[in-house]
């Protein structure tokens, strides 16, 4: 039978070319007209630990979700085994290295005590010993699961005997091994992954030639297993995708937007996004030089965001990109752009918090940060994004805010769609506009914080003839520092009361977003990253005959009140779930606190992990049959 | 250690994570570990390791994929797991290890 969709997981030590292997695979599917969603998930502690790629591939749609179990377990070392082995859907596919099969899991000591036992406990459970040979007996027996064990030494020294290796670059081999494996499994046209070769190696035509006789070899030797899980033919309707990750889509949509200086301090899982751009601080159309931007890597978040808020006095458009502890360094500089009235964006990254917490785990624990940090009242915007296409569009709106409103936008962003790599539509540039806002050319008598609008005209410094003051005090309308009631009363007010005009004025597919079908009988809440799978829940639910709808809250902060109850006013509160990957699943309580409506219903996570689909789905299923009112989700390595 | 070959050989600089594969200090090239010696191969000892640990400042567990720092370390290591004097590092780890924690 031949498969719609086919999830699958990659695993191995990190820095092992887990990275390279999904790239390739990736690539060579995204050529072949495929849909891709492949989430990275590493530990923090750079090199050596387990690693893994979770991807979603389909053949008639963009996926948007993960889940399990997965229908194929590339395992490059025998910790992806032990790891893993559970989540292999019956039927199933396991490719592993041949020279793993006598390890027992205590000869494995990078993995941590708290999953050995959990693995042993659970091998005790089925009355299977702890060694790789007999778990993959097992499954082959009890599980339908077909064990593909290759030699990757034997290949290597085959390979050896042809070319002068380099062994340096041995991992890009065993990439090459894992791919081509893993193609051939699928049933994929191995021309598609030859172009994977050329798209990850470009210029570095030799190890494309070595990789290609490997293909060769293992399609020899491997030819028993070919389409043992064939895929569909695609069958996706789409003329041209972009293969990306949220990072690179929000340092295009920068790019789009006309950013001029970006600031940052490296920080997973921001940097990456900083990277791209350094990479386009030149960038020529049609013969000319645009920009350049610049990207500056500051000595910290505080001179990231200063800098930043400098730059966009000059009239540049200025951003910095950060994870939650950057941020919480910027917020002295983020009261400073509210008393000045400074246009920035902030893009900030959720990752597991507090403080180091898991650095290169997922979370969207930082609702409030966002929202609320800072000291003394002050106008600000929090956008969201539920995917990477909106994460380009709401990259290129939070500037548009940014400078209508002269206020700090922060882009709220999470670890999953920041480092997953996924096929995306070609954004649609004629639906981008440019808005910045009521500028003025200065002048003799000019007025920066002028009362006789609510939003003053906004001149940059070094504008001829013109003088402005910009302090961290109070001010008059020159900027001049004054402590006068009247004058305060007037100034505090008037930046305040933007967040009135923001709220009437933003339109509402910036605020929010409503899916599926009307007259709901439930209704999920959420924002950021969990859109994906709750899009797919409600195809799932749909099945199993529930009509649910999909409210994705874009714009957090002001909170879009009116649009909201809007929404809200048909449905039975009891049949209202927020979801978050956090603990207090935050979204409720500032739904409560702006609009007074209590969502009691709430399905959270926290491990760090993103939430997938079959999990999801059974939590709505019992929160809408039962009486309980709080899930946590715990699937996932 | 059960290993045969190049191995146990002092010279061998296995790959990072292949390391049935690495590199041949006295030859300069890529090498299979469990080929056939050559007449160079020299035993890997722990005092040899010892002194390469007092040399350099550290040696390299295959098995538990990280650097021993002190002698204590190498002897709780040396009998059980693949401890190496040195190690090859991939040209792939720049690429695939995060940026920043
Ligand atoms: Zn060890």
């Amino acid at each position: 039978m031949e498969l719609n969709e086919v999830s699958l997981i990659l695993g191995g030590a990190q820095g092992s070319g887990l990275e390279a292997s999904m790239l390739i695979l990736s690539r060579a599917l995204a050529y072949g007209g495929y849909g891709v969603i492949a989430d990275r998930e590493y530990y923090s502690n750079i090199t050596g630990r387990h690693s893994y790629i979770h991807m979603n591939v389909s053949a008639t749609n963009i996926p948007r979700s993960l889940r399990y179990p997965v229908n194929l377990l590339a395992a490059m070392d025998s910790e992806s085994i032990f790891t893993h082995f559970n989540d292999v859907a019956n039927g199933g596919v396991i490719i592993y290295d041949r020279g793993v099969d006598g390890k027992r899991i205590s000869d494995v000591p990078s993995m941590e005590d708290a999953l050995k036992l959990r693995v042993l406990k659970h091998l005790q459970d089925l009355n299977i010993e702890s060694d790789v040979a007999s778990i993959l007996t097992y499954l082959e027996k009890e599980r339908r699961i077909t064990r593909v064990g290759v030699d990757f030494t034997r290949w290597l020294r085959m390979l050896a005997s042809k070319f002068e290796l380099q062994p340096r670059v041995l991992s890009r081999y065993v990439s090459g091994i894992i791919v081509v494996t893993t193609a051939l499994i699928l049933g994929l046209d191995l021309e598609y992954v030859k172009y994977g070769f050329e798209a990850q190696f470009g210029n570095r035509k030799e190890i494309v030639k070595e990789n290609l006789y490997l293909m060769d070899l293992i399609k020899e030797d491997l030819n028993q297993y070919g389409g043992l899980l064939q895929i569909k033919k695609p069958t996706i309707n789409s003329d041209k995708v972009m293969l990306a990750t949220g990072n690179d889509f929000v340092a295009i949509g920068k790019i789009v937007a006309g950013v001029r200086y970006q600031s940052y301090y490296p920080i997973t899982p921001a940097a990456d996004e900083s990277f791209l751009l350094e990479k386009f601080e030149v960038i020529e159309y049609d013969g000319d030089v645009i920009g350049p931007i610049i990207v500056m890597q500051t000595e910290d978040e505080i001179a990231a965001i200063t800098s930043a808020m400098g730059a966009s006095l000059t009239g540049s458009r200025s951003s910095t990109a950060t994870s939650g502890p950057g941020f919480d360094l910027m917020v002295e500089g983020l009261s400073w752009a509210g008393m000045n009235e400074v246009p920035i964006v902030i893009t900030y990254y959720q990752r597991g918090g507090p403080s180091t917490g898991q650095p290169t785990r997922g979370s969207q624990s930082d609702l409030f940060n966002a929202a609320f940090s800072a000291h003394g009242e002050f106008a600000r915007v929090v956008l969201s994004s539920g995917d990477h296409l909106e994460a380009f569009y709401d990259t290129v709106n939070a500037f548009n805010i940014a400078e209508r409103y002269q206020v700090p936008v922060i882009h709220l962003l999470d670890k999953f769609l920041a480092n997953s790599l996924a096929t995306v539509p070609v954004p649609d540039l004629s639906k981008v506009t440019i808005d910045r806002g009521f500028t003025s050319n200065g002048g003799k008598d000019y007025k920066r914080f002028d009362l006789n609008h609510k939003i003053s005209p906004r001149a940059f410094l070094g504008t001829l003839n013109t003088v402005m003051w910009y302090s961290g005090d109070e001010h008059d309308e020159y900027g001049h520092i004054v402590e006068d009631p009247e004058n305060r009363i007037s100034m505090y007010s008037k930046r305040i009361e933007k967040l009135q005009i923001i709220e009437s004025e933003v339109p509402e597919e910036i605020k929010l977003r409503l899916y599926g079908e009307g007259s709901p009988d439930y209704l999920i809440v959420g924002w950021g990253s969990v859109k994906g799978v709750a899009l797919d829940a409600l195809d799932e639910l749909r099945k199993a005959g529930y009509r649910g709808m999909y409210l994705d809250m874009k714009m957090l902060y002001p909170f879009p009140k009116k649009e909201f109850l809007k929404v809200i006013s048909g449905v039975d509160p009891s049949r209202v779930i927020a979801v978050e990957h956090s603990y207090n699943v935050s979204i409720s309580d500032l739904i409560s606190m702006s609009t007074n409506v209590k969502i009691v219903k709430k399905v959270a996570k926290f491990t760090g992990r993103p939430m997938v689909l079959n999990e999801f789905v059974e939590a709505i299923i019992k929160l809408l049959t039962s009486k309980e009112e709080y899930k946590v989700l715990r699937y996932g390595a | 250690m059960s290993k045969v070959g190049c191995l146990c050989c002092l010279y061998f600089k296995p790959h990072i994570y292949v390391s049935s594969a690495g590199y041949c200090s006295l030859k300069g090239r890529c090498v299979f570990g469990d080929g056939v010696v050559c007449g160079e191969y020299r035993d890997k000892v722990i005092d040899d390791l010892k002194k390469v640990l007092s040399d350099v400042g550290w040696v390299y567990c295959v098995t538990c994929r990280k650097t021993l720092v002190d002698e204590f370390e190498l002897e709780d290591h040396f009998n059980s797991h693949d401890v190496v004097a040195d190690v090859l590092i991939d040209e792939a780890v720049s690429d695939e290890a995060p940026s920043a924690d």
